[in-house]
């Protein structure tokens, strides 16, 4: 081993030779391993982040709890309560066939649908939302890979009652009533919350985004259950015993026109909501329209008195039960001779209405029904709201003569009864409500509406009306709506009910809308019986109904019996005048009319009368 | 005959010529590795890291000692050597305990090693010493079979634990000693045919189901998502989406979300990938070109064909492990257990490179001929 020698350099270059063979193999090898690292992580870099992140992510929605609704007086009509979400991770289970055997029949569902979750991959909700009682039932040592997650349930203590107003929550969504329109904020804000999850297919939570949900507000309703118990056991009752296909009950505080009770019938359990069909889940009070009849014939009144054009003393001629306006003929359901216009009222003389009604004047009645609401949804805080129906174009006098008498229109039971509420509040249109406060996280928030409403009528004006509407029930056809103690005011109405061909020959709408106390108003009160058989009219099925419903809640509420109860009243002229009225009326009825002192008391001449009622 | 004895001068010669990149870039390999596994067993419940600590300090004594050893003294014992490497190894293939479906282990005290790293520096070494003897102007008739033969051995041994990875190991350290040995090119194919009729033999008689699984799934990774063509598609996702400068240490959602499996072993270069990207992957691959080529710097210095063949062989198992460890992860070649020299976890691999590293560096500082 000296000095290389010519056969040393030989091997030595041969060695070189060789060993650069394998040094350009390995290289090449190498280079076809950088390009493909170049192509993972540069070329397909997005792609291959995306697919770590698809197969690592994973979010996990915490649903809120949501909002308890209260009535008037905090008591719970909606609540939420823990339910226990029955989910697989089925890479964990056993057995599929076997395990949704036996789970089937404990959750109520069909084997092969638990089953086909069971095979498909990842966590599988197997059945939601079911109860503690169905949930303990279920054995999870038993079977592996199952287990429970919570979730809220809407329940409703009080069963079927406001069941229309209240609405109802479907698993995920609200579908209807309050729940439905006061949603976002009664469903609280879910949160959702980022997790890993790891090649074992377990979660693995992400440090920081331990997010609570935030709940949701509790509706505080103007609605009381006592007297929306009242309500609904009335016409429940009612409608049993007249063998009613239908009916609706609308209380509302005149002073506000907040909703105290708000009553349909058929009615449902929204418990299970998924009982019960469009028929029973449908809010009469403000979804249906029907033609108010005589108890449309207080607005004709309220016209009248605002322009002055009748004193409720005044003689008028019933015209023996008929009157022609224009090429129609209209009939009373009953001749009446001359009667004072209290007195025509009071037994509810069409003929008398319409000559009201022409008296006024096609301009004054068209804009006074618009003005009270008619024709156009009431903005109450419930969806679905039916808008009525008020001929459009401009009245000629055979639509007014038929409105006076309150056919020719549709209303909601709703704005009838605010109607009646803004008469009794003395001539301020309000619009109703059912919510007052939002409570979130113990701070009330008053959403009552801002705005004070519109004036209507004069307070003169609906000071007449009432009186006017008091003769009603002391010797009219609202006799039986008379409470012991308390002066009533208020309107029966018997309309026909129109379908297709026109006016049905037996279809009736019974309906009474009242005031209690007369004098000092606290409740505005409508009962709407639909199709009663053995009765039809509105003195003899709806306004017994009235009687019940507010000589309960007159006493639940404590409220004053009046100083001149029914039965005793002054003679008109002998009372005082009614007092001034604060302030110049702001009466849009007569600032449109062109008429200014709208609470004066002129009596029209004899002459006028008939020149007003003859001008066809 | 002993080597002569080195005089003072001539140790200090040799100190002062010691190649530092060959064992620097050992060093910042192993440092790397350990980084990357501290990060990779971040979850788990041993220490990793710090055995692989423990590991990389015992087999620096190991280079050092490997380095201080005049190699010639060790090709002078390579049979005996080599007759004890083996002896061990099929003591361990047919009475040692089983881990992860195949028997290759020993253990001592809580570590446990593979007596086939050991075995393959001795089978270098052997066939280092036989073909070097083989470089006679006439050679011995038949010196490739009989090295074929003492590869044979301990290859049947390791593929009947059954460690097939470790067994293909062998072959490009026959094929690279062979080939600078002076084997003639035709008879080498015509060995190649044959291998690859092996090769059939082998996968139709020898071969495992969960090998062949693993084997086919190399070729339709997306057909069994959960089988082994899931290892494939996770450690390519794993790097795909490390992108250009990867998501920092302990960042790899891949290896600590335990998509990936072995990440601290095998499947460390797609931690290392998804966590420090395409630029630490570069850096990496640098190292170990680095590392590469000064191997074969330093094989072309050697003095004898004795030492340079030594050098192949190891400079060949370590080209091996990696360029089998890098494209299979990154998913060009089926997956089987081969790690990555000093960046994956594993104690008797991580000697096995130190004593190879050592034994060149030993190599190089006796690269004078006139001692």
């Amino acid at each position: 081993m000296n000095a290389p020698g010519p056969r040393a350099r030989r091997v030595r270059r041969r060695y070189v030779g060789r060993l650069v063979v394998f040094m350009v193999v390995a290289g090449l090898w190498m280079g076809a391993i950088a390009v493909r690292l170049f192509d993972l992580q540069i070329r397909g870099a997005d792609e291959y982040r995306e697919r770590a992140a698809r197969q690592q992510r994973s979010e996990v929605v915490l649903n809120p709890k949501r909002g308890t609704i209260y009535d008037a007086r905090g008591r719970s009509l909606a609540v939420s309560v823990e339910t226990h979400t029955l989910y697989a991770e089925t890479a964990k289970v056993e057995k599929p066939a076997v395990v949704a055997a036996e789970i089937a029949p404990l959750v109520g569902r069909s084997r092969e649908r638990i089953e086909a979750l069971l095979n498909k991959p990842g966590h599988v909700p197997l059945a939601r939302k079911l109860d503690r009682e169905v949930a303990d039932r279920i054995d999870l040592s038993a079977f592996p890979g199952l287990y429970f997650l919570d979730e809220s349930k809407r329940k409703y203590p009080m069963g079927s009652l406001m069941a229309h107003v209240l609405g109802f929550v479907g698993t995920d969504r609200s579908l209807a009533g309050l729940e439905y329109r006061y949603d976002t904020e009664v469903a609280g804000e879910a949160v959702r919350r980022h997790v890993l999850r790891d090649g074992q297919q377990r979660l693995v939570v992400v440090p920081g985004s331990l997010g609570e949900p935030k709940p949701g507000a509790d509706l505080h309703l103007t609605i009381d259950a006592t007297i929306q118990h009242l309500a609904e056991r009335a016409l429940r009752e009612t409608i049993a015993s007249y063998d009613a296909s239908a009916g609706s009950v609308v209380i509302l505080a005149p002073e506000d026109s907040a909703v105290l009770a708000m009553a349909s019938y058929p009615t449902f359990d929204p418990n299970r909501f998924g009982d019960f069909g469009p028929n029973e889940r449908r809010n009469r009070a403000l979804q249906d329209s029907y033609e108010p009849g005589s108890t449309f014939k207080t607005i004709t009144a309220a016209g009248a008195f605002e322009r002055s054009v009748v004193h409720p003393d005044q003689i008028m001629d019933c015209g023996n039960g008929r009157i022609r306006v224009g090429k129609a003929r209209i009939k009373d359901h009953k001749p009446f001779p001359e009667l004072t216009f209290r007195t025509a009222i009071a037994k509810s003389s069409n003929v008398c209405a319409i000559k009201a009604g022409l008296l006024a004047g096609s301009e004054t009645m068209q804009e006074l029904v618009t003005a009270f609401g008619f024709g156009e949804v009431t903005g109450i805080d419930l969806d679905g709201e039916h808008p009525g129906i008020v001929p459009l174009r401009v009245w000629d006098q055979e639509t007014t003569a038929y409105a006076s008498f309150g056919h020719g229109l549709a209303v909601t039971p709703l704005q009838l009864a605010n109607a009646y509420a803004t008469v009794a509040n003395g001539g301020v249109w309000n619009r109703p409500y059912l919510v007052r406060a939002l409570e979130r996280e113990g701070e009330v928030v008053d959403v009552r509406p801002r705005n004070r409403g519109h004036r209507v009528i004069s307070k003169a004006t609906a000071y007449r009306v009432i009186r006017l509407l008091e003769e009603v029930v002391v010797s009219g056809t609202g006799r039986k709506a008379a409470i012991a103690g308390y002066r009533v005011a208020g309107k029966t109405g018997t309309a026909e009910k129109s379908d297709a061909s026109g006016y049905s020959e037996t279809g009736r709408v019974a309906g009474f809308v009242g005031i209690a106390p007369a004098r000092a108003p606290r409740l505005v009160c409508l009962v709407m019986i639909d199709e009663p058989t053995v009765s039809t009219s509105g003195g003899e099925v709806a306004a017994p109904a009235f009687q019940r419903i507010i000589s309960e809640a007159l006493f639940y509420l404590g409220a004053t019996p009046s100083r001149q109860p029914m039965g005793w009243s002054q003679p008109v002229w002998l009372q005082p005048a009614p007092a001034p009225l604060e302030g110049p009326p702001q009466i849009r009825v007569a600032a449109a009319a062109g008429q200014a002192a709208a609470d004066q008391d002129i009596a029209p001449t004899e002459g006028e009368l008939w020149t007003a009622a003859g001008s066809s | 005959m002993l080597p002569t004895r080195p005089d003072r001068w001539t140790l200090v010669r040799r100190v002062r010529s010691v190649s530092w990149l060959l064992g620097g870039s050992a060093l910042a390999l192993s440092a790397i590795g350990l980084v990357v596994i501290s990060s990779a067993s971040a979850d788990m419940s041993t220490d990793y890291e710090v055995r692989q600590s423990a590991w990389i300090a015992l087999g620096l004594l190991v280079m050092t000692a490997a380095a201080a050893v005049d190699y010639s003294f060790l090709l002078r014992y390579a049979f005996w050597i080599y007759l004890a490497a083996v002896a061990v190894l099929a003591a361990v293939t047919f009475f040692g305990h089983e881990a992860g479906g195949a028997r290759s282990w020993i253990g001592i005290g809580g570590f446990g090693g593979q007596p086939s790293d050991f075995c393959k520096i001795a089978t270098v070494l052997l066939l280092a010493r036989h073909m070097a003897e083989a470089q006679a102007p006439v050679a011995p008739r038949g010196w490739l079979w009989a090295a074929s033969a003492f590869v044979v051995v301990p290859v049947l041994l390791i593929a009947l634990q059954p460690d097939m990875g470790g067994a293909l190991m062998f072959m490009p350290m026959l094929a690279a000693m062979a080939v600078v040995a002076g084997v003639r090119l035709r008879p080498a194919l015509i060995a190649l045919g044959v291998a690859a009729v092996v090769a059939g033999a082998i996968w139709i008689f020898a071969l495992q189901d969960y090998q062949k699984d693993r084997l086919s799934s190399f070729f339709r990774p997306h057909a069994d998502p959960l089988g082994s063509g899931y290892q494939v598609r996770q450690s390519r996702i794993a790097i795909g989406s490390g992108q250009m400068v990867g998501k920092g240490y302990g960042e790899g959602t891949q290896s600590n979300l335990q998509f990936l499996p072995t990440p601290h072993t095998d499947f460390v270069f797609a931690v290392l990938g998804e966590e420090y990207g395409f630029m630490g992957v570069t850096v990496v691959l640098g190292l170990l070109l680095l590392y590469l080529g000064n191997g074969v710097r330093v094989a072309l210095a050697a003095r004898d064909p004795a030492g340079l063949l030594l050098v192949v062989g190891l400079l060949a198992f370590m080209a091996g492990h990696v360029l089998y460890n890098t494209a299979m992860v990154v998913g060009l070649l089926p997956i089987t257990g081969i790690p990555l020299p000093f960046l994956s976890y594993g104690g008797s691999f991580m000697l096995f490179c130190c004593a190879a590293t050592g034994l060149m560096i030993g190599l190089d500082i006796r690269r004078f001929v006139n001692i």
